[in-house]
């Protein structure tokens, strides 16, 4: 279950941050920040998100 | 550069959709009844009928499995990259008229070939659901990886569209290369057959990490190569800037051009 929690708090943190770079900045660059958001934000899901097994396991011992 | 309009891009994935089923009867439903024929083909035809099996794997549907996360997405990558080729010239009546957004273009043909793969997608999960398949967790990373997929499709498609407007041979070329890379990539094979020297240069291919991570996921409940997958991010969207600079710098010569 964490690693969906995490899923969804990483994407609505990203979403915020774009959607609020997208709305402040009025210059052409801000496609560029979209694509560097759009990096961070994938790398993070794929860097993180298997490394939340092991500890998604611990929790659901403690839990349990 | 006019803004990217969201209205104009969903009328457009709409009009899409609904012409390329325009005057027939059955309508849009056509658009339930091909993925599913594909999924037939895929399932009964290469994984029964043909005998499809996977090394060292007992499960009669392993292959039909494997054969099916593979070519599903492929199927939508290759056609996203092959429509956004040609679609300022095909859309040169809109773009001469209208002030519209170019690169909206392109993501309303990713749009229109992402509802087919959901569609297609559904009946697979139905067929995985009815044959007592072992979901699990792993399967989130499923859309992160089809959406870089997608990403990457978008920026070599909008690199093609580019060029295509200069250069008209160029759409076919990327026939061609679809092509030549669909069966460089281990979607109906496994990539165990290829011969240790193909393998060492197959793997820096974008599709073979991506179609590997499907497989991983779905056939061999694993996670995908992290380090692969990282990399791949990267240089993906390198190749999105820099379709996206290189559209940027001829985007005058492109609407004189049109």
């Amino acid at each position: 279950m964490i690693e969906a929690l995490f899923v969804i708090v990483w994407t609505w943190l990203f979403i915020m941050a774009a959607y609020l770079s997208w709305v402040k900045i009025v210059n052409h660059w801000k496609v560029y920040l979209m694509m560097a958001y759009n990096w961070l934000y994938l790398t993070g899901i794929f860097v993180i998100y298997p490394k939340l097994q092991g500890l998604s396991r611990i929790l659901y011992e403690y839990l349990a | 550069m006019a803004a990217l309009s969201a209205h104009l891009i969903w009328d457009l994935t709409k009009r899409d959709f609904s012409e390329r089923f325009a005057g027939s009867i059955l309508g849009a439903i056509w658009a339930f009844i091909w993925p599913l024929v594909n999924l037939f083909i895929y399932i009964v035809i290469f994984g029964q009928f043909m005998g499809g099996r996977l090394p060292g794997s007992s499960d009669v549907y392993a292959y039909s499995i494997y054969l099916s996360v593979g070519l599903i997405p492929w199927t939508c990558f290759a056609a996203s990259i092959s429509r956004s080729s040609t679609v300022f010239l095909e859309k040169k009546h809109i773009i001469s008229k209208v002030d519209v957004s170019l690169p909206s273009l392109l993501v309303f043909i990713n749009l229109s070939e992402i509802i087919t793969f959901i569609i297609t997608n559904a009946f697979l999960f139905c067929f995985l659901v009815v044959t007592n398949y072992e979901f699990s967790l792993k399967l989130l990373l499923f859309p992160f990886i089809f959406f870089l997929q997608q990403i990457l499709a978008f920026g070599l498609g909008l690199l093609s569209a580019t060029l295509t407007v200069f250069l008209r041979d160029l759409k076919e070329v990327v026939g061609i290369i679809l092509q030549l890379w669909f069966w460089f990539t281990p979607i109906v094979y496994v990539s165990g057959i290829l011969p240790d020297v193909v393998r060492s240069v197959l793997v820096f291919s974008p599709t073979f990490i991506i179609t590997e991570s499907y497989h991983r996921i779905f056939v061999f409940n694993d996670y995908p190569a992290v380090t692969s997958l990282v990399i791949l991010t990267a240089i993906t969207h390198v190749i999105l800037l820099a379709s996206y600079a290189l559209f940027r710098a001829l985007e005058k010569d492109v609407r004189d051009f049109l």
